[in-house]
């Protein structure tokens, strides 16, 4: 059954007419993307690391089985269970028996965007378990009843003055719009949630084939709270989120922190296995999640976007990013890399105006630590739109459509029409 | 030297760049009495305070001298009951800790996991205090963990510290201390002078 398409216009229309939204992206992209640039530079040799970047991924990407399976075995050996889901249910199940099987009620959760993807937090919810987040940002969209609209900044979206009002309501706190006492609000109502919860549940950004460990990178603490005071963590890991060894992490950990915020280093970086867990009468479990992902990484044009290490920085360049927000595009991944996995994952048809509505412009490849080829998956993407495609149940289109699309592609290939083009809109948009 | 120079250069630096306090003290008398200044002189008096054993410095020693200072410190033992331990780093206004390796270039604390409350210690008061001796110095990443590779491929787990916990989720505005400490303040023991490190 093809779903409908996704309401792009109207969602980045929405975004366009909120103020405080523009504001909010306008200073992302000018404060985070700029010194971005500058972190990059200070490395002498920063694009020899930046090619020895990508290699490391797409080395884990072409030996994924291999990787996880040794993975899996040094999680194991240290007393841990690695479960492997193939999509979302079967990821949310395992993760509902694990709460079963530890009588838990209460989580404590830290960003993790293959949660969200998988919807686990309503999964709890519905299961009367209690899910937490911890990162500032995310605790502000969850007391909001909303979703993350940017990978590293979830709540890039409100203005202090709304953060205000809603601890006020919600927590029952006098207004204030201080960030510093905003942020200290925070950390007294979440550190008790720390101490109560029987569970932490994190993402990977990286799993270590050949130790059984997780990489996990945070500014703020509230992983090393998760991982440390509860009694279980459990990891939920997309099944592409691995390298063989600890060197290779470091070598992403050091792009990665560079990329996302700017920083030599992450001021958090805990490496941990079942280990601390177990001896302490506790336990640790892995979720690895398919949910399409090995179709994605059978295709070799696409594969690529599995190298993605969800740094943000192409959201902080990409100039309809900057404009339209992570609302437009639908599921949690946004900006050029989720205008490449949004369709690959839940739909090329449903999530069409995604690639269609990048510019091709670039500045997310030149950005990117890893500088993966978004441009060219977004034109590949096109034209299994345009042409269908069996593997990712996709029609070819018809008549008109195809007409204008094949007008399109042509227009896109050819620089002088473009030329023509932008000189033309240009004229358009001055008058 | 030239080579030592440097390395303590750059490790400055990022200190200040991360805003971690350093102080360079020769041996335990001047760790001792520099400690108690830094104590008295931000008015840290009246926090409650924690020290955790190490094998790099004498916590006892250090105890009875801050608590001649009238500071009052409590003191962990490795071996204590966690749970029980644990209410009581809850209440911890500073925490006084050791730590396994300090990274020069990104003036990044390492630990390892198995380390008693060390992992509790330095995240949960406001603020943590880390006394390192110079030769705990390292140039990089590269070089930690070629140091506890073997460990942790035996299972163990590390935690590596950049400076305090921050975070900009409001409105970009940069804000210390959202979940762990708001500030970090590192002591250097200088080998000449310490017998013991």
């Amino acid at each position: 059954m093809p779903k409908d398409k996704w309401p792009y216009r109207e969602k980045a229309r929405k975004a366009l007419r909120d103020p405080v939204f523009q504001r909010g992206l306008e200073g992302i992209q000018l404060r985070i993307g700029k010194a971005t640039l500058e972190r990059y530079k200070e490395v002498p040799d920063i694009e020899t690391l930046r090619v020895e970047g990508l290699r490391t991924r797409m080395k884990a990407i072409q030996n994924l089985e291999a990787y996880l399976k040794e993975f899996a075995y040094h999680v194991e050996e240290g007393g841990g269970m690695v479960f492997f889901a193939k999509d979302a249910d079967e990821a949310v199940d395992f993760a509902l028996k694990v709460c079963s099987a530890h009588k838990v009620k209460t989580v404590v959760k830290g960003k993790s965007m293959v949660g969200e993807e998988i919807r686990l937090n309503r999964a709890l919810e519905e299961r009367g378990i209690r899910p937490i987040e911890t990162d500032l940002g995310e605790y502000i969209i969850q007391l909001a009843g909303e979703g993350p609209s940017h990978i590293i900044g979830p709540a890039i979206h409100k203005s202090k003055e709304q953060i205000g009002r809603l601890f006020s309501d919600k927590l029952g706190v006098p207004y204030t719009s201080v960030p510093e006492e905003l942020t200290s609000i925070a950390r007294r109502a979440l550190r008790e949630r720390f101490f109560e919860a029987d569970m932490g549940i994190t993402g990977a950004n990286l799993a270590i084939a050949d130790s059984g460990h997780v990489m996990l990178v945070s500014n703020e603490g509230n992983i090393r709270f998760s991982i440390t005071l509860p009694r279980v963590h459990l990891v939920v890991m997309g099944m592409e989120r691995i390298v063989k060894t600890l060197e290779e992490a470091l070598l992403i950990l050091r792009l990665l922190s560079r990329a996302a915020a700017a920083q030599r280093l992450a001021t958090y970086v805990s490496i941990v296995g079942p280990k601390e867990k177990i001896e302490r009468g506790g336990a640790f479990y892995v979720i690895v999640v398919d949910n399409g992902r090995s179709k994605i990484a059978s295709d070799s044009d696409f594969k690529e976007a599995l190298a993605c290490v969800r740094c943000g920085a192409c959201l902080n360049i990409c100039p309809v990013y900057g404009k339209i927000g992570g609302y437009a595009y639908g599921e949690v991944y946004s900006g050029p890399i989720g205008a490449i996995i949004n369709p690959l994952l839940f739909g090329i048809d449903t999530y069409s105006d995604l690639f269609f509505g990048e510019t091709l412009c670039g500045a997310c490849k030149e950005r990117c630590p890893l500088h993966i080829d978004i441009p060219r998956m977004l034109l590949e993407l096109r034209r299994r739109y345009k042409e269908g495609d069996p593997h990712f149940q996709v029609a070819a289109k018809k008549g008109i459509e195809y007409v204008l699309l094949k007008g399109f592609e042509i227009y896109n290939r050819a620089p002088f029409l473009s030329k023509i083009g932008t000189r033309l809109s240009r004229l358009i948009v001055e008058k | 030297m030239v080579e030592k120079n440097l390395l303590f250069q750059t490790l400055l630096e990022q200190a200040d760049f991360l805003g971690v306090k350093t102080y360079v003290v020769d041996g335990d008398s001047q760790l001792n009495l520099t400690l108690s200044e830094v104590i008295a002189e931000k008015g840290f008096n009246d926090k409650k305070i924690c020290i955790l054993n190490s094998e790099h410095y004498d916590a006892n020693r250090l105890r009875v001298y801050l608590n001649s200072r009238n500071i009052d410190v409590f003191f962990i033992d490795n071996n204590e009951d966690y749970a029980k331990t644990l209410n009581t780093i809850k209440e911890v206004e500073i925490g006084i800790t050791p730590a396994d390796l300090l990274v020069a270039e990104t003036c990044t604390l390492v630990i390892r996991n198995k380390r008693p409350f060390l992992r509790e210690l330095s995240l949960l008061p406001p603020i943590h205090i880390a006394i390192i001796g110079e030769d705990q110095i390292i140039a990089d990443l590269y070089k930690a963990v070629e140091i506890l590779k073997s460990d942790i491929m035996k299972g163990d787990g590390i935690t590596l510290i950049t400076g305090p916990s921050k975070t900009a989720d409001i409105e970009l505005n940069l804000v210390k201390g959202v979940h762990g400490p708001k500030e970090v303040i590192l002591f250097i023991v200088r080998k000449d002078f310490n017998q013991k490190i």
